[in-house]
């Protein structure tokens, strides 16, 4: 199997002015040495607590943030899906345009080409054609988030990086999303990068996973053996909370 | 129960406003007297049914005058929210975007601006063009873009650094596109509203204006002239001050009820 997305030493660091009066900057270290990869095919699950800098790893992949180590990627550019599905979608067009814009922005500029691929691709993410006259605001929080999966994938991206894709949704939601990307994972032969604060979600929808704690991985290996026999105290404190 | 009132406000609001732009298209459409045309046997002429509204200290018609007026009047308003729009749209979206620097310096430039009343500032600008009419536009539509941008990037600010932009972004929507297409639909609904309040603080403008003698020149109508003309034969001819102070009133309320519905 070959990586998709290979992470050699990655270091991200943000300077921060702080005090008010005598304000001096502080090189606050997020990511430090991080390195693993993802095969092709593989769903791989992030897991660490708020703020250990898990959504800065898929800031830096998408090469949002400045960072030093190596990204090495093949040439097609991942796709992303934020947390917040009601956030992420513009609230004054509805989901027909939304979906259509992320093709015509590849400069696709057939619009009877360009519709049948939107029709296909709603129902892909199980949705329904009338959906796509609707606003974001008359969708359900799981619905909206399946039209922000369906426009991650409408540039057939090979990686696809979800930063805590469910974890504003309802456990029942919850593990109806999870069962779509599991789905179009084999489907579509997607790579996921799956990022959760929450070991629960993760621990037997992934292939792999990697625990991150302030910037550093502390585990990494077969979920079902993590959660089983973990090596490192912070991953048993993250268990315990189960 | 709120909502309904609200509705209601909208509808009041838009039905006097309707009423005042079929009262202003008749003033163009009926064969009434010359708004300017002078008369002097008809001098104070009282509310009559040959003369609706009377006649002022000229023997002028003063309802072909109000109907003139309320379209001068509307006019100036309409041109100088135009030019506030435009300008306060162009403006508080770039600062609230892309902040930085810019941002800063045009927005302190704004506070200082936003400071004096929009009247105060119309009239120094005035005293650099001279009176007239379309001076009046220019410079009332300067003194409102201040106010204009203000609330522009406040949505801007609002908005850019929400995930939807994010995404867009991502997906290589260019900064124009994001700015054009993406973000100003989500502003209207704030928009729509400043531009109804602004109607209303540019037809006071610009009564105000020509009340002083600045704006609308002699012999043409305007509401605010008309007034200023009418105070002195206020107790000899109460008609004459009744009839444009009333248009005012109107226009004023139909958009004032009209904002109130937009209103969070
Ligand atoms: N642009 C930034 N500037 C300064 N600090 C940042 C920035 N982005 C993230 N951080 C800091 O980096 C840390 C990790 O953030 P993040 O990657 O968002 O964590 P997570 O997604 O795991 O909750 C946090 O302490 C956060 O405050
Ligand atoms: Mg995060």
């Amino acid at each position: 199997m070959n990586e998709i997305l290979k992470v050699k030493d990655l270091n991200v660091s943000f300077k921060d002015s702080q005090g008010l009066l005598f304000s001096h900057t502080v090189t606050k270290h997020v990511l430090k040495g991080v390195s693993f990869e993802i095969k092709e095919g593989q769903i791989l699950g992030l897991v660490g607590e708020s703020g250990s800098g898990k959504s800065t790893i898929a800031k830096a992949v998408l090469g949002l943030v400045p960072y030093e180590g190596e990204v090495i990627m093949d040439n097609a550019a991942p796709s992303m899906v934020f947390q917040d599905p009601a956030g992420s979608l513009n609230p004054a067009k509805r989901i027909g345009w939304l979906l259509d814009e992320a093709l015509y922005l590849r400069g696709e500029k057939d619009p009877d080409e360009r519709s049948n691929k939107v029709l296909e691709m709603i129902n892909l993410v199980g949705l329904k054609e009338e959906h796509l006259k609707r606003y974001p605001k008359e969708l359900s929080g799981g619905q909206r988030q399946r039209v922000c999966i369906g426009r991650a994938l409408m540039s057939q991206p090979r990686l696809l990086i979800a930063d805590e894709p469910v974890s504003a949704l309802d456990v029942t939601i919850q593990a109806q999303i999870l069962e779509l990307l599991r789905d179009l994972q084999k489907k579509l032969d997607l790579s996921i990068l799956f990022i959760s604060h929450d070991l629960r979600v993760v621990y037997n929808f992934c292939d792999r996973l990697i625990i991150l704690k302030d910037g550093v991985i502390v585990e990494e290996g077969d979920p079902k053996v993590v959660y089983r026999t973990p090596k490192d105290q912070y991953t048993k404190v993250l268990l315990s909370s189960i | 129960m709120k909502n309904r009132i609200k509705n209601i406000n909208f509808i009041l609001g838009a039905s006097i406003i309707c009423f005042m732009a079929l009262f202003i298209l008749a003033g163009k459409i009926l064969p009434l007297r010359d708004p300017n045309a002078i008369d002097a046997t008809l001098k104070f002429a009282k509310p009559s049914l040959a003369h609706p509204f009377g006649c002022d200290n000229f023997g002028r018609e003063i309802l072909s005058r109000v109907m003139q007026g309320s379209l001068s009047t509307f006019l100036i308003a309409l041109g100088t929210v135009f030019i506030g729009t435009i300008f306060g749209v162009i403006i508080g979206a770039a600062t609230g975007y892309f902040g930085g620097v810019i941002d800063e310096i045009l927005m302190r430039v704004n506070d200082a601006i936003f400071a004096f009343p929009s009247i105060l500032l119309a009239l120094l600008f005035i005293s650099l063009l001279g009176p007239g009419t379309y001076q009046v536009v220019i410079a009332l539509g300067i003194a409102f873009v201040p106010s204009f941008a203000r609330i522009v990037r406040g949505e801007f600010l609002k908005n850019r650094n929400m995930d939807y932009v994010k995404c867009a972004r991502l997906m290589g929507a260019s900064h124009l596109r994001i700015m054009v297409i993406h973000i100003l639909p989500n502003t209207l609904r704030v928009l729509l509203n400043a531009i109804l309040i602004g109607f209303n603080n540019a037809v006071l403008a610009e009564a105000s204006m020509s009340f002083l003698g600045i704006g609308v020149q002699p012999p043409d109508p305007s509401l605010g002239r008309m007034l200023s003309e009418a105070q002195a034969y206020l107790f000899k001819a109460p008609n004459y001050a009744l009839f444009p102070g009333l248009a005012l009133i109107l226009l004023v309320l139909g958009f004032g009820l009209m904002s109130d519905s937009f209103e969070k």
